[in-house]
């Protein structure tokens, strides 16, 4: 699945410097006193048809992200350019709560726990149907229902367990039940955050192949955000690597996989479990030292702290991404030009 | 079966409910048919007729004994039967509501409308509430609506504090955020994401407060803020009634009865109620 889909080349989503800080207020009189910089400015895109697995390990912003384009978060600045089914490409950052409600129906999202994201107290039809609701309020109810149950046949339930209620679900029957409820309003693009971090692992290759199938029948587009790197690489046909709030790395899955540049990609990627451990792996690479907190981020590269090929000049300004080959950037100086000149 | 009838078998197969419901309509009906259903008369102005016959011990006539004013308690407690759910249930309703109101936009909505309602709730609470009642019953006068008004002016301040903190753990789920993500409005969100899942804490918190409310009545008659002395309010006859509790301990005993087995009932029924509304009970069937 990495290799490209040979779709055009149409930008269904392009994010250019996002920034989203969260204030922190102290004192009686909450006076901000500093920000936590959950995304200090990412800068991506995504084509229509694809799958863009973004990666990172906990707290370096990648559900944040997924949060912003969302607009569940208060976006700080940046643009999120977004073109509709109708060809029209719009910053969702500036609209307001009505005017964002028509792009909800073509962004949709797929949340992590599949405990906390259905309604304990609602039926899956009528989890499934909430969007409906929204977005087509013309339908009648038996329509409704038709639609409901047939969402249900399509990520492998079955149409009479509409009027059954979330607690009656295993973890991944419920991760299917909020798949259904992503595709209620035939999106474009699903973000999908964390969606099989939750489950079992004989459960997630499950959960990931019906994505993959709904992809493939409905065109979907995929932002998958995720911290296994191993799911991200059988489902994504580019990877984005987090770290801190920027990205440090991206480009197509294979190559990001098989030939890590970015030094905390490297890392990362050393640090998959491999399915023969006795066979060794030569080139392990173990990080020392904790990730930084975002509310007090260290100047210039984020990753500087605990990067093995750190130089003085990584504490001046922010590395910006290099493309070091076609569709593959890299946000480190220090490497970017030995991987440019062919080494 | 539909979720209703389940919900109905629920609430008549739990027998401890199906006491605490019975319980509430025996309450209602002898409330409302009380002048008739009470053998003797508790007028005040019957005092002197009744005098010679002050704190008699239990029998045929006087059921329960009589008072130090030779009023029949039995027909005291009957009669009190009005004041003590008039008060109990309205004081409580209008506090949990004026309390859910003020928890859920809180707790929703965050920010200056958080910080301007809570503050003030912090005011309230901080308050001493019986310094509170004070005032009110010294700007209303004494009687059953200063009462009325004084347990709800210091009830709901709890009530809001409880419902804010609850609203604050729901929103952070996920399926509140999946809510807003499908575009649905706050109204909604609120109506039928957050409303639902308070609701068996709300009616925990409502049953107890009945219970709290019938007491603090009491207590507040028997500070003299309230009812007359004579009024046929449980609270009243308790207070009065511990003047001569070695004597005649009855005068206490019977509507202090009276107001643990409403207490009860409503907890009972309340209990029920919960489980009935709550969908993972049904399995249990």
């Amino acid at each position: 699945m990495s290799d490209s889909t040979g779709k055009s080349d149409g930008k269904l989503l392009d994010v250019k410097d996002l920034k989203i800080y969260y204030p922190i207020h102290a004192g009686v009189f909450l006076k901000k006193v500093g920000d936590v910089k959950a995304v200090d400015g990412v800068s991506f895109t995504v084509k229509e048809g694809e799958t863009l697995g973004l990666v990172g390990e906990s707290g370096c912003g990648k559900t944040t992200v997924g949060k912003g384009i969302m607009r569940l978060v208060d976006v700080t600045s940046g643009t999120i350019d977004f073109t509709t089914k109708a060809g029209e490409t719009i910053d969702v950052v500036p609209l307001d709560r009505g005017s964002m409600r028509p792009i909800r129906a073509e962004v949709q999202m797929i949340y992590q726990d599949p405990f906390s994201s259905l309604n304990p107290r609602w039926s899956v039809g009528d989890i499934i149907a909430e969007p409906l609701g929204v977005h087509m309020p013309e339908l009648s109810g038996k329509e409704r229902d038709d639609k409901v149950a047939w969402l249900l046949e399509k990520v492998g339930l079955r149409g009479e367990q509409a009027g059954r209620y979330p607690h009656e679900f295993s973890g991944g029957q419920r991760q299917r039940v909020g798949i259904a409820r992503a595709l209620a309003t035939a999106p474009r693009l699903v973000l999908a955050d964390e969606p099989v971090s939750a489950l079992d692992v004989s459960i997630q290759a499950q959960v990931v192949n019906l994505m993959q199938d709904l992809q493939e029948e409905f065109g979907l587009t995929y932002l998958f955000i995720a911290h296994d790197l191993s799911v991200v690489e059988h489902i994504s046909h580019r990877i984005a690597v987090m770290y801190l709030g920027n990205l440090v790395e991206i480009g197509p899955a294979r190559e990001v996989y098989s030939n890590p540049i970015h030094p905390y990609t490297r890392a990362l990627i050393s640090a998959v479990p491999l399915p023969e451990p006795s066979m060794g792996r030569p080139d392990r690479q173990r990080l020392v030292g904790e990730v930084p907190s975002p509310l007090n981020k260290p100047s210039g590269c984020p990753f500087r702290t605990r990067c093995p090929l750190a130089v003085e000049s990584c504490a001046g300004d922010l590395p910006p991404l290099i493309e070091v080959a076609p569709d593959r950037q890299v946000a480190c100086p220090v490497v970017a030009g030995d991987s440019a000149s062919g080494a | 079966m539909t979720g209703t009838q389940v919900g109905v078998r629920i609430l008549l197969g739990n027998p401890l409910t199906l006491m605490g419901a019975a319980g509430v309509v025996f309450l209602s009906v002898v409330a409302t048919l009380a002048p008739f259903l009470a053998p003797h008369s508790v007028s005040v102005h019957d005092l002197t007729s009744t005098l010679g016959n002050a704190l008699v011990s239990p029998s045929w006539t006087h059921p329960f004994g009589t008072d130090w004013h030779g009023s029949d308690i039995f027909s005291k407690v009957i009669m009190g039967t009005r004041i003590s759910l008039a008060i109990g249930l309205s004081a409580s309703l209008v506090s949990m509501f004026i309390g859910l109101l003020v928890g859920v936009l809180s707790g929703y909505f965050g920010g200056w409308v958080d910080s301007i309602l809570m503050r003030f709730t912090d005011v309230v609470l901080a308050f001493p509430s019986l310094l509170l009642t004070i005032l009110i019953a010294a700007s209303l006068g004494p009687g059953l609506m200063s009462i009325f008004l004084a347990l709800t002016v210091s009830g709901w301040a709890g009530n809001a504090r409880m419902v804010r903190s609850l609203v604050l753990t729901l929103r952070e789920q996920e399926f509140v955020m999946a809510a807003v993500g499908a575009g649905a409005r706050p109204g909604r969100i609120i109506a039928y994401h957050i409303l639902p899942n308070c609701l068996s804490t709300l009616i925990v918190l409502f049953t107890m407060r009945v219970g709290i409310t019938i007491l603090s009545e009491a207590s507040l008659n028997f500070l003299g803020l309230g009812a007359p002395a004579q009024a046929p309010s449980w609270g009243v006859m308790v207070f009065y009634g511990m003047d001569h509790v070695t004597r005649a301990p009855w005068c206490s005993i019977w509507p202090a009865t009276a107001i643990a087995f409403t207490v009860l009932c409503f907890n009972f029924l309340g209990d029920g109620l919960r489980d009935a509304l709550d969908p993972k009970m049904r399995d249990v069937l």
